[in-house]
């Protein structure tokens, strides 16, 4: 049988940046266990698949690839914080699941309403599909449409303040999000902030954008059931609000390359078991059968020809490739 | 007021490959150099930080070192993981850097004791704490928008925006942890300028295009409006941005027409000594008496008002 989560469990895991984690027992045990002990009335939707399947679908759509998990255990001060926040995870995880049609059925809602008040809103620019279609405000044409981008979309949606509908969890049926006239002044509003034309795409995007609605696993359709596709403008290339990330071109494997030729093949070892457990000396001495003070003078080794191979801004950088290439997948 | 300081950026180019070891990788490097540098936090590093009282229920705060005051103290900026409520002051900190995307909140910069350093979780790469320290700048000089290149969120461009609320409701939370470097983080929504430069972004016109040349300074509040932009001007300038007027409108013009209001007069009476070929005194030169500029602001404002309503 595991034993519980300590309070030192979670210092071992943040050292370890959160990778271990994922498939850690005790972690894995106190997960399965929120699952379990989570009422029937706050996830009945997803009843229907098993406590199992909850687990395995919150763990991967949620925890692991968007290193939420990793995330909570940086933020929790103990065992109990981590468990708060983890039931608090789930309960959004169950709610992100039921809305999944959400941007489908806003998207429906949107077409109807643009359609249904011509002394409110017409049509700017026609188009064979309805996301495509361009809409502007009866009463003040605008001669311009909008530019795709997205930040500045959210930033009018984040303006206009909309008072969504809350989820109650025990309901049975799910929530519309926004009331008739919210969405109503919704599509309105933005019109008139920006006092520029807005696709059918353009509008739900920013609904879809702002409030996180987009479903975290949605399987593309195929390109032919694309003509009224709630997010086909972003497919043509609508900005999207990924994180920034580095670029791909490696310039510090020669300095990568020269560390590793510098090194002997113990020093390799110990580079290894920090880079996996960085503050664990004893467990290294142990892994590698010597002494703690061997590893210490080994460490200082390394880092002598670190330094003799890389300036101190491109270290980092430099350990990371340096390990990547011991393991086999150099870039 | 002081002249801004000129930002000196430390890095600017883009390291050429990163991924998600980074965080692997800062902490085995720091673990290969513990010995030698001891165990102060340098700025660039990702710690967390425990509440003043902390208990074990406490959710820990991660943060940014950006200086070491000394050795009870350190600066830091809060990170947060809610990337969906970022605003134009907030940097986007890349994934790989702790394993899940976070902002860098620098409105909600402050300080905490060292003591409350809790664990090393990694550091910022060089480029990235580049930026960081070019966004906080601007913000320490309290510009009211951000410059132009940096990963930011959104702008907020209305008053209703609910993450100046969110915004607000953090600085509170944090005050547990931290003395906030920023009485009010929302400080920005007070300049004239800023509201301005935010409702033409709004309507998508470049506020270049609205003004006259020799009013470009208008957005960094460093114009004279009394003395340089007649009231009915600024009336149908406020009304092509769609801006309505309400107190914190009224306030902001208030107090910069204030704060810039400086009379003819005396620009005449300094030209004339340097044209009798007296020394320019090197002293900047003195304001109109704070009876004169309230009397100025109260008049000009009025004025704006009325070229509203006539409007």
């Amino acid at each position: 049988m595991t034993s519980a989560l300590t309070d030192d469990d979670l210092r071992r895991l943040r050292r370890s940046g959160g990778a271990a984690a994922c498939n850690d027992q005790k972690i894995l045990t106190m997960l399965r266990e929120i699952v379990e002990r989570c009422p029937d009335e706050k996830i009945h939707w997803l009843l229907g698949d098993g406590r199992d399947e909850i687990l395995a679908g919150w763990l991967e759509r949620r925890l692991i690839a968007p290193g939420r998990l990793a995330a909570m255990i940086d933020k929790a001060n103990g065992v109990r914080a981590l468990r708060a926040l983890a039931a608090k995870d789930l309960q959004q995880y169950a709610d992100e699941q039921r809305r999944s049609e959400l941007p489908r059925r806003l998207f429906r809602r949107l077409d109807k309403l643009l359609r249904a008040n011509p002394q409110r809103f017409q049509v700017m620019i026609l188009s064979d599909k309805p996301g495509s279609t361009y809409w502007t405000l009866a009463g003040r044409p605008a001669s311009a449409i909008f530019s795709e981008r997205e930040q500045e979309l959210r930033a009018h949606v984040f303006g206009l303040a909309l008072n969504t509908l809350t989820e109650t969890p025990g309901a049975g049926k799910q929530t519309q999000f926004l009331s008739a006239a919210e969405l109503e002044r919704y599509a309105f509003g933005m019109l008139e902030r920006t006092a520029r034309g807005l696709s059918l795409d353009q509008l739900l995007l920013g609904l879809v954008q702002t409030f996180g609605l987009k479903p975290s696993f949605q399987e593309l359709p195929e390109e032919d059931l694309l003509n009224d596709h709630p997010f086909e403008s972003e497919r043509q290339g609508i900005e999207t609000h990924d994180p920034p990330e580095f670029p791909g071109n490696d310039a510090t494997l020669p300095a990568a390359r020269a560390l590793i030729d510098s090194l002997t093949a113990r020093q390799t070892d110990v580079l290894r078991c920090i880079y996996a457990e960085p503050d664990n000396q004893r467990e290294i001495a142990t892994q590698l059968g010597c002494s703690q003070a061997t590893i210490s003078t080994e460490k200082n080794a390394i880092g002598i020809a670190l330094n003799a191979c890389a300036a101190p801004d491109e270290q980092v950088e430099v350990l990371a490739t340096t390990i990547r290439h011991l393991n086999g997948t150099p870039q | 007021m002081n002249e801004p300081t000129p930002y000196q950026p430390r890095s600017r180019e883009r390291p050429t490959e990163l991924d998600a070891t980074w965080r692997a990788a800062s902490n085995a490097h720091y673990a290969l150099f513990a010995e030698t540098r001891g165990t102060i936090a340098v700025p660039g590093e990702i710690w967390t930080i425990l509440a003043e009282h902390a208990t074990e229920e406490d959710q820990l705060l991660l943060a940014v070192i950006t200086a070491p005051l000394n050795g009870e103290t350190v600066a830091i900026i809060p990170l947060a993981s809610e990337s969906l409520y970022a605003t134009e002051w907030d940097l986007a900190i890349p994934s790989a850097v702790l394993g899940y995307e976070v902002i860098a909140q620098v409105k909600l910069a402050g300080t905490v004791a060292s003591a409350q350093l809790d664990q090393r979780l990694s550091s910022l790469p060089p480029h990235v704490m580049g930026e960081l320290e070019e966004l906080a700048h601007a913000a320490e000089q309290g510009a009211s928008i951000p410059p132009a290149h940096l990963s930011v969120g959104p702008w907020v461009l209305s008053e209703a925006d609910q993450r100046l609320q969110i915004r607000a409701a953090t600085a509170q939370v944090l005050r547990r942890y931290m003395n906030p470097a920023y009485q009010d983080p929302s400080r920005e929504w007070l300049s004239f300028g800023s509201i301005l430069l935010r409702h033409s972004r709004a309507i998508g016109v470049e506020l270049d295009t609205l003004i006259e040349p020799e009013w470009a300074r208008i957005a960094h509040d460093e114009l004279d409006l009394f003395e340089r932009v007649p009231a009915r001007k600024l009336a149908a300038l406020l009304q092509k941005l769609q801006v309505k007027w309400n107190e914190r409108v009224r306030d902001s013009l208030y107090k910069l027409v204030l704060d810039r209001y400086n009379p003819t007069e005396a620009l005449q009476g300094s030209a004339l000594a340097r044209r009798q070929g007296k020394r320019t005194p090197k002293a900047k030169r003195s304001k109109a008496p704070l009876e004169r500029r309230e009397r100025a602001a109260e008049e000009y404002v009025t004025a704006v008002e009325n070229g509203l309503s006539e409007q």
